[in-house]
C-alpha cells in the first residue's frame, strides 16, 4: 500500500491537476518497482546473497531496519525474561 | 468512441468528442479509462488535449475579473467539472503517451497490482455531493 500526503484540500484547478498528476507517476513507477522487489525477494529467498549492504541513499530503509532490530530484540529479551 | 454532445465551457469544444470515454468522475475511474484504451484513442485524446491543457487550466482557476487567486473549486459548473475530469484523465494518460509509450500494455498489467482507492479530488468531489 502507497499513501500520498498532501497538505490540505485542493485549492485551485491547478494543484487539484498536479497532485492528480503526481499521484499517476508515482503509480506508473511503483509498478515498475514492484516487479524489481519480486525478483529482488525471490534472490533473497535462494541464499545466494547473506548479506545486503544498504548505502548512504537507503538512509530511511536502514532507518526502517533499525527499528524493527529494536523491536525484535526487545521482543525476544522480554520472552526470555518470562521463560527463566 | 462516441462523439458527444456534452458542454464545455467555449474555447474547448474541440475536446467534447473525448467526454464521454474520458471524462470519469473519480481517480479510480480515470485510471481505469487508461487502462480500457487503445493506444489510437490514447493518441486522439493526447493529441487534442496537450495543446489546450495550459489555457484550460488558466480557465479554471481563473476569476471573472482576473483577479490574482484562484478560483474556489465549488463554484465550477457541469460544464467547468467536465473539462476538469477531462484534465484530471489527461494526466493519468500522459504517463501512457509520454512515459510508457510502446510499453504501455505490458506495464499495464503491473498497474492493476496498485488500485487506486481514493484521491484528493474524490475528497472534494465527494463533498460537493454532499452539499448539492
Amino acid at each position: 500500500m502507497f499513501r500520498i500526503y498532501w497538505v490540505g484540500a485542493d485549492s485551485s484547478a491547478s494543484e487539484r491537476f498536479g497532485r492528480e498528476f503526481s499521484m499517476a507517476n508515482l503509480r506508473d513507477v511503483h509498478s515498475e518497482d514492484r516487479a524489481v522487489i519480486e525478483a529482488g525477494q525471490r534472490g533473497l529467498n535462494s541464499g545466494a546473497l547473506e548479506y545486503i549492504h544498504c548505502q548512504e541513499q537507503e538512509v530511511l530503509l536502514r532507518h526502517l531496519m533499525y527499528h524493527v532490530n529494536q523491536r525484535v530484540e526487545g521482543y525476544r529479551a522480554e520472552r526470555a525474561g518470562v521463560e527463566a | 468512441m462516441s462523439v458527444s454532445t456534452a458542454r464545455l465551457p467555449a474555447g474547448f469544444e474541440a475536446l467534447s468528442p473525448f467526454v464521454d470515454f474520458w471524462a470519469a468522475d473519480t481517480a479510480a475511474g480515470r485510471a481505469d479509462c487508461r487502462q480500457r484504451s487503445d493506444a489510437a484513442a490514447r493518441q486522439a485524446f493526447y493529441a487534442a488535449a496537450s495543446p489546450l491543457l495550459p489555457a484550460a487550466l488558466d480557465y479554471l482557476d481563473s476569476r471573472p475579473l482576473a483577479q490574482l487567486d484562484s478560483r474556489p473549486l465549488a463554484q465550477l459548473d457541469d460544464a467547468e467539472q467536465g473539462l476538469m475530469r477531462l484534465l484530471l484523465s489527461f494526466a493519468h494518460l500522459a504517463m501512457a503517451e509520454e512515459l510508457q509509450r510502446d510499453e504501455e500494455a505490458k506495464h499495464a498489467r503491473d498497474r492493476d497490482f496498485l488500485r487506486i482507492t481514493r484521491a484528493s479530488a474524490d475528497e472534494a468531489a465527494a463533498g460537493s455531493n454532499e452539499k448539492a
